[in-house]
């Protein structure tokens, strides 16, 4: 496993308003351990993650806004911007 | 027969005859309903190569199976002809009471071919149809066109209604019901064009379901779901959500598709929207969503705010005297088209502010994203007060928002780079926005030329500006930006109407780990190809689209509503193949109007120029790709490498019958 990160966490849509802020910064070493800290601190994003492991199938997680992921075990490298968004993204 | 009337009415307007057709059930459960079954109508009712504004040209209403049953999102149906804006077939979906009132009027679909020699309503109250004189309803908007007719034929009668665009045929006008809007592709002008001011429908005429029992439980099932996370979005706040969201991946077009980022995207956005002029959310008839937000246009009354872009620095082109010297009550610009001289009495009036003309009043509007962005960050305006009243002016006058607001900023760049001159015409001029926004509606001036849409002008204004007039095939892009979301390019690209956010879903692959949204790919286009099978499924049966994301696996689970509601066997793939004929036949449609393989491409922009900012920053497709994707894509559809439809796939499809083969 690898070090901690600081990384931010952008809301957008749904999960802002769940969240009640637009950003949050987190310390974790996956993706996983994030969305578990947003949880933690927003407890309006429960079920943010399932029991399984998995994103809930109605948000969508992208990285630096550069590319999306469902593999909540890929690692987290200092400054990353996890993006957290509805599924539904069109109109 | 279950779930349909088995007849469609054809009605005459030049001869003044109307007559019931017999629809087969064979001919239903290939077509299905709305989109599809208007597939079929149009292959059957239009003459090949016919002017869409020539009277013989049809203008089809569809319904579908769904239609009066309690299904949530049932109540909605389909509007076709070819194009006026493209010259290929456009469909177009609208929703609410004229739905159910229209299906009990006795008809699966309502054909209009021919035209009145002045301007009319078409009555049909229970398969009896009259045609009225309408010189009265002649210039108004539509919603006092609608309130209008309210009063005049009572609460039984819904109307489906044009503005003052469709009259003058401005090529993207609209068609509206109870400010819902069968938005793309001009069937307001093919309308105004029959000098029909108004379709009102009324009827008695139930149809009754072979599982009256599943039926039901499957709708309290449907409602249900219809309440979970997967439609939050949509009723919490509405699809405006997308403005911020588009901004942060660099996929919202700005100026005229030359940025994917806008500087005024917060305050724009609909969260900033919703706390500072949400008034109300509602909803279509027999819908459970409520995807409809309501805002607060403000009055031009109240003093005007400076707009929010750059074009605030640019003078407005004031009278002497200023503001406060040109406040007065000025006439209506006379058409320069057949309606001017039968406007009646009553027109709204216009108000000069500082020598611009606006709206007579303010006051409620609903907003989507495609709005939003079109008449916002396209057009270079940050100011919100200014993009609710350009909305609600689109809405009254009956013009298409995408259309109007990516003409206006085609003229915009045409202007910066002088190519066009027109005192203010700058990117960010709120002013200007507003005022071009009538003057097409009039076809005066300046807007008489964008009221041809962006192909058109391109064309007279020449000097390179087609490479950057954004439209596939005529139609005007929606709020996607092509080289941040490649899976979309492609859609956008082949789309049988245009460039096409509703029949081509293919953002969602961008907006997923199942493609590289920057790197568009060959393998990305069967994914695709299947959000394009389910909006057409899902515009034939018809539900809305924004219920799509309850289903685990739509089709299965569309075949089990469809067999309560028809008591035929219907199977998934029974309806995965539908909808793949039904895609097939749009595509034959065009093929038999003169379609060419050059036709399926992108703006050169898109081809060459590198997005500059943001998470998008270097994006750009370059020929080649698309054109692999492209290829992709008609080796997906069963389609040769010239795009062209096989008598093997027609055959496959069950298309033979309305196909002009192509070996």
């Amino acid at each position: 496993m690898g070090s901690t990160a600081e990384v931010t966490v952008e809301f957008y849509g749904i999960p802002r308003l769940r969240a009640g802020r637009a950003q949050l910064i987190v310390a974790a070493r996956t993706l996983g351990e994030a969305l578990a800290a947003v949880e933690r601190v927003c407890p309006g994003l429960a079920g943010l993650v399932r029991s399984d492991g998995r994103l809930a199938s109605h948000y969508l997680l992208s990285i630096d806004g550069r590319r999306f992921t469902t593999d909540l075990d890929e690692p987290l490298r200092p400054g990353n911007r996890l993006l957290l968004l509805s599924a539904d993204a069109g109109g | 027969m279950f779930g349909y009337h088995g007849r469609y009415l054809r009605v005459d307007l030049t001869r003044g005859a109307a007559e019931w057709v017999p629809l087969s059930a064979e001919v239903l459960r290939r077509f299905i309903g709305g989109v599809g079954l208007a597939a079929y109508l149009l292959h059957r009712e239009c003459p090949p190569r016919v002017d869409p504004l020539a009277p013989e040209a049809p203008l089809v209403f569809s319904l579908s199976p769904l239609v009066g049953t309690p299904l949530t999102t049932s109540a909605k149906f389909a509007v076709a002809a070819k194009s006026p804006l493209t010259e290929r077939f456009n469909d177009a979906l609208s929703s609410s009471h004229f739905a159910l009132a229209a299906k009990r009027a006795g008809c699966d679909a309502l054909v209009v071919v021919g035209a009145c020699t002045a301007p009319s309503i078409l009555l049909i109250d229970d398969g009896r149809v009259t045609v009225e004189p309408a010189a009265d309803l002649w210039g108004l908007p539509t919603d006092e066109t609608e309130e209008r007719l309210a009063g005049r034929l009572g609460p039984r009668f819904h109307a489906a209604v044009i503005g003052p665009a469709g009259e003058n045929r401005v090529r993207y006008a609209i068609i509206s019901h109870a400010n819902r809007h069968a938005g793309r592709g001009g069937l307001g002008a093919v309308m105004g064009a029959k000098k029909l001011k108004a379709v009102a429908v009324a009827g008695t005429q139930r149809v009754e379901v072979a599982d009256p029992a599943g039926v039901m439980a499957a709708a309290r099932d449907l409602s249900q779901r219809s309440f979970g996370p997967a439609t939050a979005k949509y009723r919490e706040l509405g699809t405006v959500a997308n403005l911020l969201t588009f901004n942060r991946f660099a996929a919202l077009p700005t100026r005229n598709f030359q940025q994917g980022m806008f500087e005024h995207a917060a305050e724009l956005s609909g969260e900033e929207l919703s706390a500072a002029r949400r008034i109300a959310r509602r909803s279509c008839a027999a819908c459970t969503i409520g995807c409809e937000h309501i805002y607060a246009a403000p009055s031009p009354l109240t003093p005007l705010p400076r707009s929010g872009g750059e074009g605030s620095k640019q003078p407005s082109p004031l009278p002497p005297g200023g503001r406060e010297a040109s406040k007065q009550l000025t006439p209506l610009p006379r058409n320069r088209g057949e309606g001017s001289g039968v406007r009646g009495a009553s027109s709204p009036p216009s108000l000069s502010l500082g020598g611009r003309e606006v709206e007579g009043e303010g006051g409620e509007v609903r907003l989507e994203y495609e709005t939003l962005f079109a008449l916002g960050p396209l057009c270079g305006v940050g100011d919100r007060d200014m993009v609710l009243r350009a909305a609600r002016a689109c809405d009254r006058l009956g013009l298409d928002t995408i259309s109007t607001g990516a003409t206006i900023a085609f003229a915009m760049e045409c202007a910066e780079r002088g190519l066009l001159s027109e005192p203010g015409l700058r990117f960010g001029n709120s002013d200007m926005v507003l005022s071009l926004i009538h003057r097409i509606a009039h076809r005066q001036g300046l807007g008489n030329l964008l009221a041809e849409g962006t192909r058109r002008a391109a064309e007279v204004i020449g000097g390179g500006s087609a490479d950057f007039a954004p439209h596939v095939k005529g139609l005007e892009l929606p709020g996607y930006e092509p080289r941040a979301l490649q899976t979309m390019a492609l859609g956008l690209a082949v789309g049988s109407r245009g460039a096409d956010h509703n029949r081509s879903g293919a953002y969602e692959v961008d907006f997923s780990a199942r493609a590289d949204r920057l790197h568009g790919s060959p393998e990305a286009a069967q994914l695709a190809v299947e959000t394009e099978d389910r909006a057409a499924l899902l515009d034939s049966l018809i539900l809305c689209k924004f219920l799509r994301g309850v289903f685990e696996d739509l089709f299965a689970e569309s075949a089990a509503l469809l067999a309560r509601v028809t008591g035929w066997d219907t199977t998934g793939d029974e309806l995965r193949t539908a909808a793949r004929r039904i895609v097939t036949a749009k595509k034959l449609f065009n093929l038999r109007e003169g379609w060419t393989p050059a036709e399926d491409t992108l703006p050169a922009r898109f081809l060459s120029e590198h997005l500059p900012d943001g998470a998008s920053a270097g994006a750009v497709l370059p020929r080649p790709r698309l054109q692999a994707m492209i290829q992709a894509y008609y080796q997906a559809r069963g389609w040769d490498r010239n795009g062209r439809v096989p008598r093997e796939t027609v055959e496959t499809l069950h298309l033979t019958d309305i196909a002009g083969v192509e070996d």
